[in-house]
């Protein structure tokens, strides 16, 4: 079957240079049609006539142009010829301006701009009822919404007017400044490609399907042709004749500029600055990018802004500026009535506005438009100012940051390849910068992981390294509960945060921003100046400065891309040599993100572990409850003096000491799902032969009945050189049981082979407590490896021995907890395991008891 | 006669404790339910000691509160019971393992089932209520 298929021009970058080459080949490679990213003065054509014309010659229908503000491409095409017309979110209230000259308008939701998700395209939908939708497979699948039941939803409605077709890994994380460049070619990423052709196809989809990618490793030309191979593949292009006729002499590169009349000096210079700058902290870099500029130009001013944009608002927010300490406004919020919003909306290389005119903007077509800061203009006497739009690295029509430059004089402004040029290399250093700050957050937080056996001292560990990172006051790590239905804090995880209501400790999915970071999975940046700031939160961290209440919140993914915790964070703290306002920024988003992405993995497991110890937890308390009854049960009958017969005294017996034996099974498994609780010791000044060996020889009775070996083999000495001793008796008893019942499963079935002797000894500054077994020994090579957990010797599992290899493990840690050691000190006739017990527990309990 | 309370849920288990403490000579009330046990302790009965489970079904009393599915109850119950009888004893007597943390927060004493089958207990309870009498 053969659907609408088109390519996008955006793999040749700002520019087309030779627009005839590149329409031959989209149309060699069996595209029907061409969507141009470019803005219309970037195509090459001297107006929309000619054009039109060279697709017409070749067969290409023109799908859409990209480029420039809805207005500048109204006026470009002057007639709907045109399939469709992109229209962005600040752009919406010129849709009916569009709908009346007979254009049909489409939206397309991306990450990292207000209205991605389907829930937001839905709203749009209703409140623009002639807008059409472009859905990025891509875009949808980092927003956490499934592409296939995006076009489900819109094809229903008549709203699905075409589909970009896009992969992605998610290897750079979901930030901002670095998501981009996880795109990657079709079938390279994780985005469910094969579902959507598949709907497409029972849809008999009347759209058009557009391949795009503007960060392929390869040529443009390239990137043309393996996105034909791949459609043709799938069956939504036919093959093209030409196809295998492609060579390397065809292409038509990305435009290089030359190197015009920029000063090489300077330029290298401006270039060195950047290449330093790289390795400084972000707030640093922007200072190092306003004084690089300051090396091409001579200006009175150079300001270099980020700008931002969400759901709750727009705005361009200072970072640096040069010469510094000047009074200038540290952020704009609606910068729409404002030049900058001209130059960011235009998406040209740069932007120059003539401020003595009256209207600035009116020769880009918004003669209302306002330079930002009046006051500043009079006191500096500003006369022009040139806008910098540095676009993000694989998504070249995203805005990253602004850089205004206000020259000394009217003249030496440099050609646009110049400025891009210039452009460029900000934009490769900003990406450095970032992604060596990223790198060495990625392995900080895998050293930590290595660190940590649980999961809160990850969290701990975690908040405290985000902290130092990120430089804030406060932080936060809400984490979704074991039955997905609620954000909580850890218990006992230490992040200052305090909540309005007592009895309501967590967040719902929605609930708040922190509930809405879960739902959407999303990275939300807040400043007091926006519409939040009747917003009182249900918690929030206490924090030095209470009244600066800006915050950032990042979601945690688990390999699956569901979010498994929220970061919240609060109260940016700059340094103090920084002019621009202490705001968290989408560097910091980048940051948290990196963090993110390398924990969430290691929260899983580790959340995973406490899981299953939970598990087990519960089975054991299931089986705890018979067993409880049985001994109550063989109590009650054993001890009260009106029941009690002869007759009845063995089987009652029996079940004491088969409840004896299972608790002592029990009691391994539990230290198997250990936490640190079950380390702690209750110490009772204990004789060690009445209150622990001797307890301990009973409970292996039936242990002992079943292999026929009499109990007189097992002989223990008065223990005179060992005074009471303050240990936890029941722990020392599983001791004992575990030496005594490994001592029966690998004796040989020969009763009188089975020999046991148990002493106690005491030598300079401990008391020795001797077990020695005339069984078949250990090989001197276990004598560590034996107490290893779940180890179990060949010979005990070439004889099928029943056990987990976990009593020795449990021997070691129950005497370690009390202070001592354990060790093997002879490996045959007989073996032989001392544990050393430091003497003060003869007059105080160790260390570590409770 | 010295009454013992008894707050558990685990109805047949539980009867094997209740015999021994009565072998011993105490009274018991035993109640099963959280709403029940608040209500009574609520009255400020005289009793010589309680004996709690840790966990416990929240009841229509703690219905809203964040129980984490009764594992919090007993905890609930224990600053009642400290609140409105805080010169009478009170342990907690559980099946579960791993609740040092509790123990040390609450500066309770927590006995295991497993560890203190009913004559155990009855035998421990009478050394805590003699204890008391002493102090």
């Amino acid at each position: 079957m053969n659907m609408k298929v088109a390519f996008q021009t955006i793999s040749w970058g700002m520019w087309i240079n030779k627009i005839e080459e590149v329409l031959n080949i989209i149309h060699k490679a069996g595209y029907q049609g061409v969507e141009f990213s470019q803005r219309p003065d970037a195509l090459g054509v001297v107006d929309f006539a000619q054009l039109f014309e060279l697709l017409q010659e070749r067969n290409l229908v023109l799908v859409s142009i990209v480029g420039g503000t809805l207005k500048e491409r109204i006026e470009f095409c002057d007639e709907p010829k045109v399939e469709y017309l992109y229209v962005e979110h600040w752009d919406l209230v010129n849709i009916p301006f569009a709908v009346e000259r007979g254009f049909t308008v489409a939206f397309h939701p991306r990450m990292a701009a207000p209205r991605g998700h389907l829930v937001d395209i839905l709203k749009l939908s209703e409140m623009y009822p002639d807008l059409k939708f472009i859905i990025d497979t891509a875009h949808m699948t980092i927003l956490g919404d499934e592409p296939v039941r995006v076009i489900q939803t819109l094809a229903e409605e008549d709203k699905l007017i075409a589909v970009h077709l896009k992969d992605w890994t998610p290897d750079f994380g979901r930030s901002k400044y670095r998501f981009a460049r996880g795109f990657t070619t079709l079938g390279g990423g994780y985005v469910n490609l094969d579902g959507v052709v598949k709907e497409l196809k029972a849809r008999h989809f009347k759209g058009w399907i557009v391949a795009e990618l503007d960060n392929a490793r390869v040529s443009p030309t390239a990137s043309v042709y393996q996105n034909a191979e791949w459609l043709t593949h799938y069956r939504l292009m036919r093959a093209s004749a030409l196809t295998e006729s492609f060579s390397e002499g065809e292409q038509t590169e990305k435009i290089e500029p030359y190197l015009g009349k920029l000063p090489c000096e300077a330029e290298a210079r401006f270039r060195e600055i950047l290449m330093y700058a790289i390795k400084d902290s972000p707030e640093t870099f922007y200072d190092c990018v306003a004084k690089a500029f300051s090396q091409v130009l001579n200006c009175k001013l150079i300001t270099v802004s980020t700008y931002h944009s969400s759901e709750f608002a727009e705005f361009i927010t200072l970072r640096a500026c040069y010469p510094q300490h000047l009074p200038i406004l540290p952020n704009v919020s609606n910068f729409r009535n404002t030049l900058s919003g001209i130059a960011i909306h235009r998406q040209a290389i740069y932007t120059h506005f003539d401020l003595n005119e009256a209207a600035p903007g009116e020769k880009y077509g918004y003669p209302d438009r306002k330079f930002s800061d009046p006051n500043l203009q009079k006191v500096l006497s500003l006369n022009s100012m040139i806008t910098l739009p540095i676009f993000n690295s694989g998504n070249q029509n995203a805005v990253r940051l602004l850089v205004n430059l206000f020259p000394e004089q009217a003249g030496g402004i440099y050609s646009e390849e110049e400025w891009y040029r210039l452009g460029r290399a900000v934009t490769q250093a900003a990406d450095s910068m970032i992604d060596g700050h990223c790198m060495s957050a990625f392995i900080k937080v895998n050293r930590l992981a290595g660190q940590c056996d649980r999961a809160l001292e990850f969290l701990a560990g975690l908040v405290n390294l985000i902290k130092k990172v990120i430089r804030c006051e406060g932080v936060a790590i809400f984490c979704v509960n074991e039955r997905g239905d609620r954000l909580e804090l850890p218990d006992r995880l230490t992040t200052g945060t305090i909540w309005r209501k007592e009895h309501e400790k967590f967040y719902r999915k929605g609930e708040g921003i922190t509930g809405s970071v879960w739902e959407r999975s999303e990275i939300i940046i807040s400043n007091p100046r926006e519409d939040l700031e009747d917003h009182v939160g249900k918690s929030t961290e206490i924090v030095a400065n209470q009244s600066q209440n800006v915050n950032i919140w990042v979601p945690f993914l688990d390999p699956k891309g569901n979010v498994i915790a929220v970061i919240r964070c609060r109260n940016k703290i700059m340094p103090p040599h920084i002019i621009a306002p202490s705001m968290f920024s989408s560097d910091d988003a980048s940051l948290i993100d990196a963090i993110a992405q390398a924990a969430g993995p290691h929260i899983h497991i580790l959340q995973g572990d406490e899981h299953r110890a939970k598990s087990l937890d519960k089975l054991m308390h299931e089986i705890r409850t018979p067993l409880v009854a049985i001994r109550g049960v063989a109590d009650f009958l054993r001890r009260d003096d009106e029941l009690r017969g002869s007759w009845k005294y063995d089987y009652l017996g029996d079940i004491w000491s088969w409840g004896e034996l299972m608790q002592r099974l029990m009691l391994n498994a539990n230290w198997f799902s250990y936490t640190l609780d079950s380390l702690k010791v209750q110490a009772k000044r204990t004789y060690l032969r009445a209150g622990i060996i001797a307890p301990a020889v009973k409970q292996v009775r039936m242990l002992l009945e079943e292999k026929d070996f009499p109990a007189s083999n097992i002989r223990y000495s008065q223990f005179e050189q060992v005074p009471a001793l303050y240990v936890d008796p029941n722990q020392f008893q599983q001791v004992m049981f575990n030496l005594l019942s490994n001592s029966i499963k690998h004796c040989y079935n020969d009763p009188y082979s089975f020999q046991v002797e148990i002493n106690g000894e005491q030598s300079r500054g401990e008391y020795i407590i001797q077990f020695r077994d005339w069984g078949p020994g250990i090989s001197h090579k276990m004598r560590e490896r034996v107490f290893e957990e779940r180890f179990r010797t060949k010979e005990a599992i070439r004889r099928n021995i029943t056990g987990q290899g976990l009593g020795l493990w449990v021997v070691r840690q129950i005497v370690e907890a009390h202070d001592g050691r354990v060790e093997i000190t002879q490996f045959r006739h007989p073996l032989e395991f001392s544990i050393y017990l430091p003497k003060y527990l003869s007059h105080m309990p160790p260390k570590s008891a409770y | 006669m010295t009454e013992v309370l008894l707050i558990d849920d685990e109805k047949l288990v539980m009867k094997y404790y209740r015999r021994a403490l009565e072998k011993k000579g105490y009274r018991v009330r035993q109640l099963f339910d959280t709403d029940s046990a608040l209500k009574y302790i609520r009255g400020k009965p005289e009793i010589s000691i309680g004996i709690l489970d840790i966990m416990m079904p929240p009841g229509d009393a703690y219905k809203n509160e964040d129980t984490e599915e009764g594992l919090k109850t007993g905890r609930l119950l224990y600053r009642e019971f400290k609140e409105k009888l805080p010169d009478t004893p009170v342990i907690f007597l559980t099946n579960r393992e791993k609740w040092d943390s509790i123990a040390r927060e609450y500066n309770v004493r927590i006995l295991k089932k497993l560890e203190y089958p009913p004559f155990d207990l009855a035998d421990e309870v009478e050394r805590i209520i003699e204890e008391n009498k002493q102090n």
